[in-house]
């Protein structure tokens, strides 16, 4: 099942029921700014993998341009002339917490590794929201972030399922119902009538301010936070409105716990494009499954059984469980590579969607075996617009700090700033 | 003496588990790394450490040891006795649900919570002091279906607050407000008031929604008194009020304005958030009376407190000790107190892991509801189970023990068949449904036999300490460990060699799970952890991977449970097992206490909670280890009484 009513998302789904005068969604940007020849938003999305990825067939013989993909990239030949690998980024491990939990919780963390909070993580605002504070003030949204936890019991903590937070202790908590990410994209009048109480329950918290500790004033700063968030939210979705409505598609009809693996990752998928197709954002993430989590899950089409993703990567030395950890692999990057190419058959200016993108595929650890943070498996589709080098295997200095990336990408987005986190610099040879 | 036992393992030469004792030489040392400190002394109690394999000491140089840690933990608190402070936290959904339907005076939940394992109440009474020794009791078989449902139209949950990782999902750092979730409360408020049942739902409707011709501002007062769990402030009084007459003149109607500010109530810090007033930089302060009855109430029916409640904090006698008592004692008596079963003995017993257990299809049919359909699970209502034995406990306020080693447990005739013929439960309904999957009627029933009884050994912790195809000790240790005696072993290190996943691969090479694990843990680094955990795993070998029992493994080798606890007590099976805990329950009981304590107060326990923990333990023992003495005892404690500056200079 697609959320879409046609197989990819035609600029005629958006075009129907519009008159002459009303503009589509990006339109409205370009003719905002006056000229004509307007490049159309840049956006960022991250697709982040749990538990590593195996490592044989992850990374390729060949550098440089052109390279021969390995096994497991294999998906992204029918884009290769669009997307670019990195190798030698690593984020630093810092003792005391679950490897996992920090890879995850971490792993776009923007904060040195001696900045701990005080769960014992280096969380700080991760980069997405970094980059959602600048370009987050255009759009309706100022990020929108998805997962694709269907796990029903709790085994875990909120640090192993999430990647995307303000603060630490302050999750950007992510949405894992894809109706319910269709209700928060389309349903303006929820949104409206949201901010009859604002005013009021905003006075509450100001009663509260000089009441509280410390700490506590630190959580109320978050509900303070949200409110401001939401409120703004509403005043760019009522200026939307009119364009909203008649985005013509159609909410899932399935329960998600009920939907096949690849159905469900590819419904989040096609949300996420919709809303950065549409400009209601420019920065979203999608966590395609959470750190560790050792429960069994089933991969349709994949495995005759459930799998445990996780005890797998602990188990890599034995050549079969390495052989089906790499089927696993390719599952998801086949899902990358189908949420890629459906970008980048929507036109937009002189090129398409994905284009305009970086759509960055990645992971917390490189092996899960034994929970390395060194040479992360990273991939980005898109060129931002044609700022990127593409086509193109990019082997880095070792101990790079993948922060540098994440420094580049936010200079790109028009973020100013020359530091992150641990980072020592922008990344070399990033740009094209 | 740490040189002869100690040195060669935490040394300068070699620092296992990080913890380095040579380079602590002067006791100054020592108190500066009290939690060292006080692991050691905690090693030596429990005749953990030197590990087996290693010089032990004699028994006058373990007491000896033992009573140089001890006397440095004693000496640090008595110089540090400033508590942890509690971090505001915003209600979880299920304390959400408790809140709304208790301050709205509703007749059911608000929405289907999936977290309800056991779904019908009717008939837990506490106040009668006895549970009926039948209860019919739906369960979560048909999970999705019911969570699908909505009770109130419109009204559906927000996502589900996750449980810290040794700990309970009420931990202020972990829960926050970020947009999204506000935007759900704020739309919840609303539904909840505009849900097309709602008049008929509420007991309100003819009082706070109904215009009785008083001033709108001295209703208010009450119900925001309710809804804030404090003294209403008559700038805020005149704010909402303001608010209802700005409604009432857009929609014309009393009643719909009246919703509103309902509504607003509803999203409100003041209602979202537990709020207590800061005190003083480090130092330690009663709460106040409003904050002890707010406390009171989310710890022991995960709710706000009632009329009762507040009419002693208004007349100033809830800090009075025996008032308090008491109070607890009507609170455990209100059927209320079934948020204790529902809320935190679901999260100590880990019990939601078990949803998604997927014992083999092929191998386990008996687990599925029906030949052929993998998704139903008879297994599920196994969660019933342990449940009802807690609040058998709880309602006839037994002794914890029972926790340990029952003589009775709640089971359906399925359930219980299931464990005496395992072999075929389900007698000649072969290929069709072979239960009800809505109700079940679970009888109490006296067992035949001391391997069962107690939570450890139900088929439900069995179940989901398993893999797919075959027992895990490890994963069942670590659950006993955790659960049973507080004390969750490390995470994992970074280099896990796995175990092959099917039992019948290792009994072909001739070998148990128990004798592949020890060539596992031959491995230096690895042997130290799993001394501790892998033999609490043993004593349940005798269960296979759905719980039920088995003289041999398959292959038809020999099982063997056998193994020592606390480092003294030999056990040659389970039920030896059982004993070796109830010989000595002031582990358990101090365990039991601590898990409570930290669930009590929403935070994670710290060393200078010991004292209290000691004090609690002390009566508890002496008490046999009533339930309601460790409830009581809680609420009396220091830790449950005051709060903690936040410091506020940094």
């Amino acid at each position: 099942m697609n959320v879409l009513r046609e197989k990819q998302i035609p600029r005629r789904t958006f075009l129907r029921g519009c008159g002459a005068a009303l503009a589509l969604p990006l339109l409205d940007v370009m003719q905002a700014s006056g000229a004509k020849s307007v490049q159309p938003p840049k956006r960022v999305a991250f697709f982040y993998t749990p538990n590593g990825v195996a490592q044989t067939a992850w990374h390729p013989a060949e550098t440089g341009h052109n390279f021969a993909l390995s096994r497991t990239l294999q998906p992204l030949e029918p884009l290769r002339k669009k997307i670019s690998l990195f190798t030698n980024l690593d984020r630093v491990k810092v003792p005391g917490t679950d490897g996992h939990a920090q890879a995850g919780a971490c792993y776009l963390s923007t904060a040195a590794p001696d900045e701990l909070s005080p769960a014992g993580y280096p969380l700080k605002r991760t980069i997405d929201q970094v980059i959602a504070d600048t370009v987050g003030k255009a759009t309706p949204f100022r990020s929108l972030e998805l997962s694709c936890n269907s796990f029903t019991d709790n085994r875990e903590s909120v640090y192993f399922d999430n990647i995307s937070w303000y603060g630490h202790g302050h999750v950007a908590r992510s949405i894992k119902d894809p109706r319910k990410v269709f209700e928060r994209l389309f349903n303006v009048q929820e949104h409206r009538a949201n901010g009859s109480v604002l005013d009021l329950v905003l006075a509450d918290a100001e009663d509260l301010q000089g009441k509280l500790g410390r700490l506590d004033r630190y959580k109320l700063d978050d509900y303070m936070d949200s409110v401001r968030t939401v409120e703004q939210q509403i005043e760019r979705i009522t200026k939307r409105q009119v364009d909203i409505r008649d985005i013509d598609i159609e909410e899932p009809e399935k329960l998600w716990t009920t939907m096949r693996r690849d159905e469900y990752i590819q419904i989040m998928g096609d949300l996420m494009i919709i809303a950065l197709q549409t400009d209601l954002t420019r920065v979203s993430s999608m966590m395609v499954a959470p750190e560790r989590w050792s429960t069994p899950l089933m991969f349709e089409d994949v495995f005759v059984k459930p799998i445990d993703h996780h005890g797998w990567t602990h188990n890599q030395k034995n050549t079969g469980v390495l052989g089906d950890l790499e089927k696993l692999d390719h599952f998801h990057m086949r899902q990358f590579a189908r949420i890629s190419a459906k970008m980048d058959a929507i036109q937009e200016g002189e090129g398409t969607l994905l284009d305009n993108m970086m759509f960055t595929y990645g992971s917390g650890l490189s092996s899960g075996m034994l929970h390395e943070c060194t040479n992360l498996p990273t991939v980005i589709a898109g060129s931002a617009g044609g700022l990127l080098k593409t086509n193109r295997h990019e082997q880095h200095a070792k101990g790079t700090p993948i922060a540098n990336l994440w420094v580049s990408m936010a200079q790109i987005m028009g973020v100013k700033t020359d530091r992150l986190g641990d980072s020592t610099g922008s990344l070399k040879g990033f740009l094209a | 003496m740490m040189k002869q036992y100690c040195f060669r393992c935490h040394g300068v030469k070699k620092v296992k588990g990080k913890v380095n004792l040579e380079v602590l030489v002067k006791r100054a040392d020592f108190l500066k790394h009290i939690e060292i400190t006080q692991h050691a002394a905690e090693m030596m109690a429990k005749a953990e450490m030197p590990p087996e394999d290693e010089k032990q000491p004699t028994k006058a140089e373990r007491a000896k040891l033992a009573h140089f840690f001890d006397d440095l933990v004693d000496e640090y608190l008595q110089s540090n006795t400033e508590l942890e402070p509690v971090v505001m936290r915003r209600l979880n959904r299920y304390e959400y649900n408790n809140a709304v339907r208790d301050l709205l005076q509703l007749r059911g939940d608000i929405y289907p919570l999936p977290e309800k394992v056991i779904r019908s109440s009717n008939y837990f009474d506490p106040s009668t002091g006895r549970m009926p020794d039948s209860v019919n009791a739906g369960n979560r078989t048909l999970g999705k279906n019911i969570v699908e449902k909505q009770i109130l139209k419109g009204v559906d949950p927000f996502a589900i607050d996750l449980q810290a990782e040794h700990g309970f999902n009420n931990q202020g750092e972990q829960l926050s407000v970020p947009p999204i979730l506000l935007e759900s409360l704020l739309k919840l408020g609303r539904a909840i008031v505009n849900s097309p049942e709602f008049d008929g739902y509420s007991g309100l409707r003819n009082t706070l929604f109904k215009d009785n011709g008083k001033p709108v501002e001295t209703r208010l007062r009450t119900f925001l008194e309710r809804a804030f769990r404090s003294p209403v402030e008559s700038q805020v009084l005149k704010r909402y009020a303001a608010f209802h007459a700005a409604e009432q003149k857009r929609t014309g109607l009393y009643s719909q304005a009246m919703k509103s500010v309902v509504a607003a109530v509803l999203a409100s810090p003041k209602f979202i958030y537990v709020v207590e007033s800061k005190n003083g930089i480090g130092k330690m302060a009663p709460a106040s009376d409003y904050e002890l009855a707010q406390r009171l109430a989310l710890f022991l029916w995960s709710s706000i407190p009632d009329e009762s409640l507040m009419a002693a904090v208004r007349k100033g006698e809830l800090r009075n000790s025996e008032v308090l008592e008491a109070q607890v004692r009507r609170m455990l008596n209100d059927h209320r107190s079934r948020a204790l079963s529902e809320n935190f003995a679901r999260q100590w017993l880990r019990l939601d892991q078990l949803i998604t257990a997927v014992p083999d299809f092929d191998r386990f049919q008996v687990y599925y509801s029906r030949i052929g359909c993998e998704q139903w699970k008879f297994g599920l209502q196994t969660m019933v189970e342990p449940l009802l034995l807690f609040e058998s406990v709880q309602v006839e306020d037994r002794s914890i023990m029972l926790f340990v080693d029952s003589n009775y447990s709640y089971r359906s005739d399925e359930l219980q068949a299931w464990y005496t013929s395992p072999e075929n439960p389900f007698e000649s309904k072969e290929n069709r449904n072979r239960f009800s999957t809505h109700t079940q009627n679970f009888h109490k029933r006296i067992l035949g036999n001391r391997r069962e009884g107690g939570v450890i050994t139900t088929a439900a912790v069995l179940t989901m300490t398993a893999t797919p195809l075959r027992t895990s000790p490890i994963k069942r240790g670590a659950w006993v460990a955790a659960t049973i005696f507080n004390d969750p072993p490390p995470p994992p290190p970074d280099v896990v060699p796995e175990i092959e996943a099917d039992d019948a691969a290792i009994e072909a090479r001739g070998l148990t799970i128990r004798e592949r694990l020890k060539q596992h843990a031959t491995d230096q680094t690895c042997a130290s952890c799993h001394a501790r955990i892998d033999p609490l795993g043993f004593a349940l070998e005798s269960f296979d991977p759905i719980g039920r029992w088995r003289e041999k493994y398959s292959s038809g080798l020999p099982i063997d449970s056998s193994g020592k606890l606390f480092g003294e007590a030999e056990f040659k099976d389970i039920e030896a097992f059982k004993d070796a805990i109830l010989e000595r329950p002031e582990k358990f009981m101090r365990a039991f206490t601590e898990h409570l304590l930290s669930y009590a107060l929403g935070r994670e326990l710290k060393i200078t909670d010991k004292p209290s923990i000691d004090k609690i333990t002390r009566r508890v023992v002496a008490d046999h280890g009533r339930f309601s003495t460790v409830v009581v005892e809680i609420a009396k404690s220091i830790p449950f009484r005051h709060k903690t500056g936040q410091n506020e200079s940094k």
